[in-house]
């Protein structure tokens, strides 16, 4: 079983797990005690969005290595620094998500708490839970859509890249051969930034983060509130009582600054007439 | 179609000339050796920022004003204030010694102020573009008015600090001699007038998005965060991110100087400031998705903003290759104000190109000193 089937068999033993933990009744066989209604979280649809995710990932992968190989001259180049550096250009994992890197913003935008925190709270961490599937499918698919691309741009390159070696032309140098790539794959990127599919996953993700971190945010109240601390919402009403209070304070200064130089006017007129 | 094809299976091995590319690949390995060695040499103080002598000289919450010490004789001017956004920091336009918009207008003897907007937390989620606009910024103004005995400042805004200036030279015109706008956007839908790639993506990206998605993103976190917007301008230029802490430094690698540029340019995008939430929810959906600054629509402190009553001498400078500020959406304001003295000034570069570009900020500084000077 390679690395991708594994991948899929949790994917799928999760799938079934998941589902008969959350079935209604469970846990309805202990005295005084039974599981909440859950609400039924997507985990068929993160499965499926995973197993296309894992497609499209193995073909990336092939063709990134045959890529990697090709500029570095043959499996025994001698700088495993340099090898490693010239992988991390020709890497399809640089493009999921938009930029690895939007991705990690909202990762860390949306994942607060240790879920081990909110065991105690079953309804609320069924929500949590749903919301987090629901962005685990939306990573995945726009993960997808990210692969394909890249898909796209590296296929693009490697037949130009072929054609000028049966035409007898080579790059003049590995730098030549990488700055190409570069506009290749810059030019599908912005492409592919502009089109609708892009856009609508992207903005699923970010739909996605969002519930997620108010699901977050709603146990935190909830565990807040039990053990008598302020809660998100509290602080708010003070943050904004604060600004609305410092609103009225500048408003007064201005006030008084300008009456200030009101009566400094008239003060000047009235003596500019007494010694008329 | 056929791409896609082609890239389902395996490509063919590359025919490229072994000898060579071992040999440039056992080069980069030096490079990267040497690089190292570079990086360690490298001490806080080598890469520091914003160096030139300023004095606070006035504050209110997390708001700072700023006077600059003076560099050369005083031509005798009104005070400039120099505002930047809330996306970024103004330490831009003082990034080092041979980089500064701020040496440049200070060694051509302009009385120059700046104005931080601090860093705004979870706290200042309900501070609006009112706020900074009407409140911090007219603080500001009247104070340099009261410190310098005139009547009238000029204004220098860069990108949304054009923006709040712009909102404020309509709503005070009586209190402003002279205005600058830099890479500001004023029609935030005008991206679309020209099809260059990359150019204009976060108008796009913005305008995907419904301003339910605003409101709920500002829910939950309670502002913009920093480095959230940060990964956003990273999508701009998809390859150069991705390139840019590899090939790019690579090419810093042999000078130490453009290395230290390259380290003082990353720790500038590094400092990214959260953006209050209610006024993000502002620049976000009365901005960039219903454009209602370049219609006049745009409301502050129940007034609106009507660039009519802009009546000072604006000069509008934008950078030719901005994809963050497409040209387009600065130029618009021309005709759309009360004053036939209005100047463009298009200059090579991108949207921090004008700001630190060896070329370009050379012609920012003399030509906005140059620009001001004439209108005394």
């Amino acid at each position: 079983m390679d690395q991708f089937d594994a991948f899929r068999a949790m994917g799928e033993f999760w799938t079934r797990a998941g589902a008969g933990f959350f079935t209604q009744g469970a846990g309805q066989s202990v005295p005084g005690f039974g599981w909440p209604t859950f609400p039924n979280a997507d985990l068929a649809g993160m499965a499926a969005a995973q197993s296309k995710l894992t497609e499209a990932w193995t073909a990336a992968t092939t063709l990134s290595q045959t890529l990697t190989r090709s500029l570095q001259g043959g499996p025994d180049a001698p700088d495993p620094t340099a090898g490693a550096v010239l992988a991390r250009i020709f890497d399809p994992q640089a493009w999921l998500g938009g930029s690895a890197e939007f991705d990690a913003a909202l990762t860390r935008m949306s994942e607060g708490p240790q879920l081990a925190d909110l065991w105690q709270t079953e309804r609320r961490y069924a929500a949590l839970f749903t919301a987090w599937a629901a962005l685990r499918r939306a990573q995945s698919e726009h993960q997808a859509v990210m692969l394909d691309a890249w898909t796209r741009a590296a296929g693009t390159f490697a037949q130009e890249a072929n054609a000028r070696a049966e035409n007898g032309e080579s790059f003049a140098s590995a730098r030549a051969m990488m700055g190409r790539w570069i506009e290749t794959a810059n030019a599908v990127l912005l492409e592919v930034q502009r089109s609708e599919t892009f856009l609508t996953s992207q903005r699923a993700v970010l739909r996605a983060s969002t519930d997620l971190r108010l699901a977050q945010q709603d146990i935190a109240a909830f565990l807040s509130e039990f053990y008598g601390q302020p809660t998100r919402a509290e602080l708010d009403d003070v943050h904004k009582s604060l600004t609305e209070l410092r609103r009225e304070v500048r408003a007064l200064r201005r006030e008084r600054r300008q009456a200030g130089k009101a009566a400094k006017a008239a003060g000047s007129q009235v003596a500019e007439d007494a010694h008329g | 179609m056929a791409d896609q094809e082609s890239a389902k299976g395996p490509a063919a091995p590359l025919t490229l000339s072994p000898a060579e590319l071992l040999a440039e690949v056992g080069t980069l390995g030096r490079r990267l050796s040497e690089g190292a060695k570079l990086f360690a040499d490298v001490s806080d103080a080598d890469v520091e920022i914003a160096t030139t002598p300023k004095d606070l000289v006035w504050s209110q919450d997390k708001v700072s004003l700023y006077r600059y010490r003076p560099l050369a004789e005083s031509k005798g001017l009104p005070p400039v204030l120099i505002v930047y956004g809330l996306i970024g920091r103004y330490t831009m336009a003082d990034l080092q010694e041979d980089r500064s918009l701020v040496r440049n207008l200070l060694n051509l003897g302009l009385d120059l102020y700046v104005v931080d907007w601090g860093n705004p937390g979870r706290a200042d989620r309900y501070v609006t573009i009112d706020d900074y606009v009407d409140g911090y910024l007219a603080e500001c103004v009247a104070f340099i008015q009261e410190a310098a005995g005139r009547e009238k400042v000029s204004l220098l805004g860069i990108c949304e600090g054009g923006v709040f200036t712009t909102c404020y030279a309509a709503l005070y015109p009586e209190t402003v001699n002279a205005m600058v706008l830099t890479i500001t956007p004023i029609d935030f839908h005008a991206d679309t007038q020209s099809a260059r790639a990359g150019h204009g993506f976060i108008n796009v990206w913005t305008r995907s998005l419904t301003p339910e998605d605003i409101d709920r993103l500002i829910e939950a976190q309670g502002s913009l965060p920093g480095a959230f917007m940060g990964s956003v301008f990273s999508m701009m230029t998809p390859m150069r991110t991705m390139t840019k802490y590899n090939l790019d430094l690579l090419d810093a690698l042999d000078d130490r100087k453009k290395f230290l540029n390259f380290l003082r340019m990353e720790k500038w995008i590094a400092d990214r400031p959260d953006h209050p939430g209610e006024a993000a929810k502002q620049w976000l959906k009365d901005l960039y998705q219903d454009n209602k600054l370049v219609q006049s629509a745009f409301e502050l402190g129940g007034r609106r903003v009507d660039l009519k009553a802009i009546t000072c001498p604006v000069l509008n400078v934008f950078a030719q290759d901005d994809h963050i500020i497409p040209p387009a959406t600065s130029q618009a304001l021309k005709d759309r104000i009360g004053t036939a003295d209005y100047s463009e000034m298009g200059l090579p570069g991108g949207h921090v190109g004008v700001f630190v570009g060896g070329k370009a900020q050379k012609l920012l500084g003399s030509g906005i000193a140059e620009w001001l000077g004439q209108r005394g």
